[in-house]
């Protein structure tokens, strides 16, 4: 099935509210399209659904990562080289502690930032619709509509107000994502 | 792509209430008493009437030579100023930090300032077993009545700061009282409220009175730990140079502030049915507070610790055996867990944080730490025999508490709940005026195709 | 905040993005000013490993000098950025919104240069690496985790990394912007650092989430850093040193001083790139508020410190003090703390009247760190004076140019640095201001609209 990107970029909120209503008219659920802008609204203000992300998980794994290499370090080396200094065992846990701590932290603080571009779905590397209005203020509409259906939604948008609305050469979905209609004659 | 509903969580019903429902909630526990009230009040009275005999038989009777028989006076003490003291500390701080979600609080941690009477009581007898500075390890440097005028003074200043500034918040609650309860009831709130009318010059020197006696509480808090750190704890203990322990007694003391008013918020909303009034939203944000201070906790003790540690002197290796690893190693184990580990694996999951009942159980077991760290502390430094020495040579073995002190302990402490107990029917709760502001502060708006709540920032 | 002025978006943008855009003629004095300060340093640097550590003025019991007072001092000024930056956005303040980009770049610079003076005040600095790479294997010697010299590039380290990769997160959403709106080898640069984001609802809820775990993490991290440092002196047995307080009087020293530099930068800000609208009066009455509490705090650890010094009367310990009370030039330094560091600025910012004026603002933010780099003097150098118990080792330590040039030019290097982001990245971040005004609104209250800030439940 042939997919294609229409971008419809509005110039305030009103209008663009007014892109949302008619492209859900159109039968498109929230989850069809986002919508772009420079900087954040108040969650919903474009409708309910939100996407389920695991940010949460990645410092605690990160964490827990940093603990394990920091335990390593700290008990290996004094292992490794068992020198008396100050009085204190051999095997001193409080330094052990602190340098612990910091492993921790820095693989939490590492590993969140690796979580943040991997739930952000960053880099993209390849091409994808965007237009640079976006970033001076004009909300976009992004929607991956079927090919068919394009030139329809672009003109619901801009009947909508959209000041522009940009679409995307045709591109193909995943083949392996596509479901092999059964040839006649073939069996089950 | 998989998506979920947002949850929204509930808008809190709070500052959707008519200010008039405020003024009938805020006025009720004055017009009259409930039976659960009436039977905490028997109970506290009670408690201070054995409190008192145990008093009078166990340490009074074995006299001020006795340093060790006072033990469990101070203990009393040092978890009534970590406690009531440091409460209305937890109100002045959410003043300063402004947010709207405080307001049916403040008035929760501030009244507890009215059973300040009873460790400045405590105090005065305690005075009696401090040696003076001469000979011993001090930060008094010879002045004149030292350390007796001095500690007294910061005390004295404490608690009446602490009246004044309960009394000034309330002021205004006081001149509703006046106009809205009928007969002799509301004669005493005639005298109370001075003529407040509720002016706008009246507002200006009621905020203006606030913030000054706020601050100097905090001021004289801090004081009043540090030199009873010093004086009733380090200086009794030979060798114990430690400079950051009247900073670790004070933040253990305001960590058991947040966690006492916590509490009360758990039985006010329980018990009190002000459901209405604290919500999620408060022990959320109250929870925030006691999750950094058990942090600071475990950090001021960490910072002692390691520093002693590396120094191995001698002294030092004492200082950690008397006072974490030998005779009081479990109490130290218990409080260790219940002001540290407990705030940190409750509260670090915000889940846990955004409900009720895990603020108010780890506030329970911040208040159960608070208990054994003070009997902990006290025990240690009550029980050295000769504090002149330049180091602690054989750790005592520790003090066992006997009938006398545990009826004492328990009893005081009732005792001073039920005074603030008292103050219920003096200081109307929740705060009406505060309450009232913050509901014209609020309000739901839709925002495209969601609602959202706009909070007022009048300042 | 709420005495914003409501501007259209593409103002906004162009306002903050002016930095980037123009080079005004203040801009090239400062740099020309600052580049001469670190030519001067980068050969103080360059006679210092020709010549040998012989050319500072250490001695022998006087090991360390101005070199490790300034690296303290610098660690000092990097916690500012958590500060301002994590604290205020757990809290959810609205005044932080201008000013948490350049805090936390300066963070970044501070620990930068903090880090090059453990680094070259060896003398040979090619040696240092070789003691800590590789982690070794070859010589059987591991550096020994029990010292705090070791924990202390990993608490350092950790603290530069966390917040490298903080600033770098939070700045994707301007990097878009700037490659929107750039050419030539600039947009290749904006377009590499912004991975492609563009915006979508689900960006800039990660963006906010991370925002919060992020915070709470470096939190963490700012606690111990300068404990640490503090701790390359208090594990040793120093008299003076070697006490209980350092950790957390080292820590709220270096909020005091870095809230203060926070200021110092706000200031110049809005003075050299015409920010009046967007660093307001309120926020520099807000930060002083914040500072009154900090700086009563800190007073409250140094007079400990002092207190407990004296505490048990032990001759050793008294004689430092004596010498750090009655002996200069330490009685000077004392007075700078003293009243630069509390008794002029505190006071003043007890006004709302002075809080709300820039130019006082500025200069006593200026006085506090002149009083707390005093401080870390006073702090240091004391308990290495007296350090042997021999009277004929006592020789007093006298910092000599090249020293002064080396911490001069540190001070040059952070400003050259924060000028040189500030030409290439916007120093206030703009999809903060734009959310902050989109989040902002009023509400009627009586005859009166009351500023308001939408809160999301």
């Amino acid at each position: 099935m042939a997919v294609r990107g229409v971008l419809g970029l509005f110039e305030n909120v009103d209008t663009a509210v007014a892109g949302v209503d008619a492209v859900n008219e159109m039968g498109f659920g929230r989850s069809d399209f986002e919508v772009l802008s420079n900087c954040p609204f108040p969650e919903g203000a474009f409708g309910e659904e939100q996407e389920m992300h695991r940010l949460g998980l990645w410092p605690v794994v990160g964490a827990a990562c940093g603990f394990a290499t920091g335990l390593l370090i700290t008990g290996a080396t004094q292992m490794a080289y068992p020198l008396v200094t100050g009085g204190k065992p051999l095997f001193s846990i409080p330094p052990m502690i602190i340098i612990m701590y910091e492993g921790t932290l820095l693989a939490a603080v590492l590993f969140t930032v690796i979580g943040v571009l991997f739930e952000s779905r960053l880099p993209r590397l390849g091409s994808s619709l965007y237009d640079t209005r976006i970033t001076a203020g004009y909300i976009g509409i992004l929607l991956h509509s079927p090919e068919e259906q394009a030139e329809a939604v672009a003109a619901a948008m801009r009947r909508a107000g959209a000041e522009d609305a940009i679409l995307e050469p045709l591109r193909q979905t995943n083949p392996g994502r596509v479901r092999q209609q059964p040839q006649e004659g073939a069996s089950a | 792509m998989e998506v979920q509903e947002i949850e929204h969580r509930e808008l809190p019903r709070l500052w959707e209430l008519p200010p008039q429902r405020v003024i009938e909630d805020g006025l009720r526990r004055i017009r009259g008493s409930g039976t659960v009230y009436k039977v905490m009040l028997l109970i506290s009275a009670v408690c201070a009437i054995v409190g008192i005999i145990a008093f009078i038989v166990g340490p009074i009777s074995s006299g001020w030579n006795d340093r060790q028989a006072w033990t469990y006076v101070a203990i009393t003490f040092g978890i009534l100023m970590c406690t009531i003291g440091s409460a209305p500390c937890f109100s002045v701080c959410l003043r300063m930090v402004r947010g709207h979600w405080r307001r049916p609080v403040n008035r929760l941690a501030e009244i507890w300032a009215i059973g300040m009477i009873v460790p400045l009581i405590l105090f005065f007898f305690l005075l009696g077993i401090l040696p003076d500075t001469v000979g011993r390890s001090s930060f008094w440097f010879g002045w004149p009545v030292s350390p007796y005028l001095w500690d007294s003074v910061m005390m004295v200043a404490l608690v009446i700061c602490g009246y004044g500034f309960l009394y000034v918040g309330a002021l205004p609650d006081m001149a509703i009282a006046r106009d809205q309860i009928e007969g002799e009831g509301g004669g005493i709130f005639t005298r109370l409220s001075r003529g407040f009318r509720g002016t706008l010059y009246d507002w200006q020197i009621i905020d203006r009175a606030q913030g000054i006696l706020g601050a100097f509480y905090v001021l004289l808090y801090v004081g009043s730990m540090t030199v009873i750190a010093g004086d009733f704890i380090e200086a009794l203990v030979p060798g114990d140079n430690s400079a950051i322990f009247p900073a670790q007694y004070t933040i253990e003391g305001l960590e058991a502030g947040i966690a006492v008013t916590i509490f009360a918020m758990g039985i006010m909303r329980y018990l009190g049915g002000l459901d209405e009034y604290l919500e999620a939203e408060q022990f959320f944000a109250a929870a925030k507070l006691q999750l950094a201070l058990g942090l600071l906790y475990f950090y001021t003790h960490w910072t002692e610790f390691i520093i002693w540690w590396y120094g191995r002197t001698p002294r030092e290796v004492a200082l950690l055996k008397i006072f974490y690893f030998e005779p009081y190693f479990w109490l130290f184990c218990v409080a260790f867990a219940t002001m540290f580990l407990s705030p940190l694996f409750i509260l670090v999951w915000t889940r846990v944080r955004m409900g009720i009942v895990g603020p108010w159980v780890t506030s329970g077991l911040v208040l159960v730490g608070i208990i054994i760290d003070n009997i902990r502390l006290y025990s240690a430094s009550f029980s050295t025999p000769n504090i002149y020495l330049q180091e602690l040579s054989t750790i005592p073995k520790a003090y066992v508490p006997g009938v006398t002190d545990i009826l004492l302990a328990v009893g005081l402490l009732g005792g001073a709940v039920g005074v603030c107990l008292l103050g219920f029917k003096l200081v109307p709760y929740p705060s009406i005026w505060e309450v009232t502001a913050g509901i014209y502060l609020r309000v739901r708006r839709k925002y495209l195709k969601t609602e959202v709540v706009l909070i007022g920032k009048p300042n | 905040m709420l005495e914003r002025h409501s501007h259209s978006t593409e103002q906004i943008i162009e306002d903050l993005l002016r930095p980037v855009t123009q080079t005004t003629t203040m801009n090239w004095v400062a740099f020309i000013v600052l580049g001469g300060v670190l030519s001067a340093w980068v050969f103080a640097i360059g006679w210092m490993f020709y010549w040998g550590t012989g050319v500072l003025g250490l001695n022998r019991q006087n090991i360390w000098g101005i070199l490790i007072v300034n690296f303290v001092f610098w660690i000092g000024i990097s916690h500012a950025g958590v500060m301002i930056s994590a604290i205020l956005r757990l809290s959810q303040a609205e005044w932080r919104r201008p000013v948490t980009r350049a805090a936390e770049v300066m963070t970044m610079f501070s620990l930068m240069t903090a880090m090059t003076l453990p680094f070259i005040h060896t003398g040979r600095p090619w040696r240092t690496a070789y003691w800590v790479f590789p982690y070794d294997f070859w010589r059987g010697i591991w550096p020994d985790v029990r010292s705090a010299l070791v924990m202390d590039p990993s608490a350092v380290f950790t603290y530069l990394s966390g917040t490298i990769m903080f600033v770098y997160v939070t700045m994707i959403p301007d990097f878009a912007l700037l490659r929107d709106r750039s050419i030539g080898w600039r947009h290749a640069l904006y377009r590499v650092l912004a991975l492609g984001f563009k915006g979508s609802e689900r960006q800039w809820k990660i963006q906010t989430i991370s925002g919060f775990i992020l915070a709470a993490i470096m939190l963490s991290i700012f606690v111990s850093v300068h404990s640490i440092v503090s701790w390359d002196f208090a594990f040793s047995l120093d008299p003076v040193w070697h006490s209980t307080v350092w950790a957390p009087y080292f820590v709220i020293g270096a909020v005091h001083s870095g809230v203060s530099a926070v200021v110092t930068l706000m200031a110049l800000m809005r003075w050299m790139f015409k920010f009046d609208d967007y660093i307001r009066e309120e926020h520099f009455d807000a930060i002083g508020r914040l500072l009154v509490v900090v700086g009563s705090t800190w007073m409250w650890f140094f007079l400990l410190d002092v207190f407990f010094d004296l505490w048990r009367q032990d001759p050793t310990d008294d004689a430092i003090m004596r010498m750090r009370f009655f002996e200069w030039p330490y009685t000077l330094l004392l007075g700078f703390i003293f009243i630069f560091g509390y008794f002029i600025p505190v006071p003043i910012w007890l006004f709302r009247r002075f809080r709300r004026n820039i130019k006082v603002m500025f200069w006593t933010s200026i006085l506090v760190n002149i009083g707390m780099w005093s401080e870390r003097y006073w702090l240091v150098m004391p308990g290495l004076q007296r350090k042997f118990q021999w009277t004929f080792d006592w020789v007093p330590y006298r910092p000599g140019p090249v020293d002064i040039t080396i911490v001069l030019g540190t001070f040059a290097l952070v400003g050259f640095l924060l000028l040189v982001f500030a030409k290439l990245f916007p120093p206030v971040p703009v999809w903060d201001e734009l959310e902050g005004q989109r989040f902002a609104g009023e509400i009627q209250v009586g005859k009166r609209s009351v500023p308001a800030i939408i809160r999301e439940f």
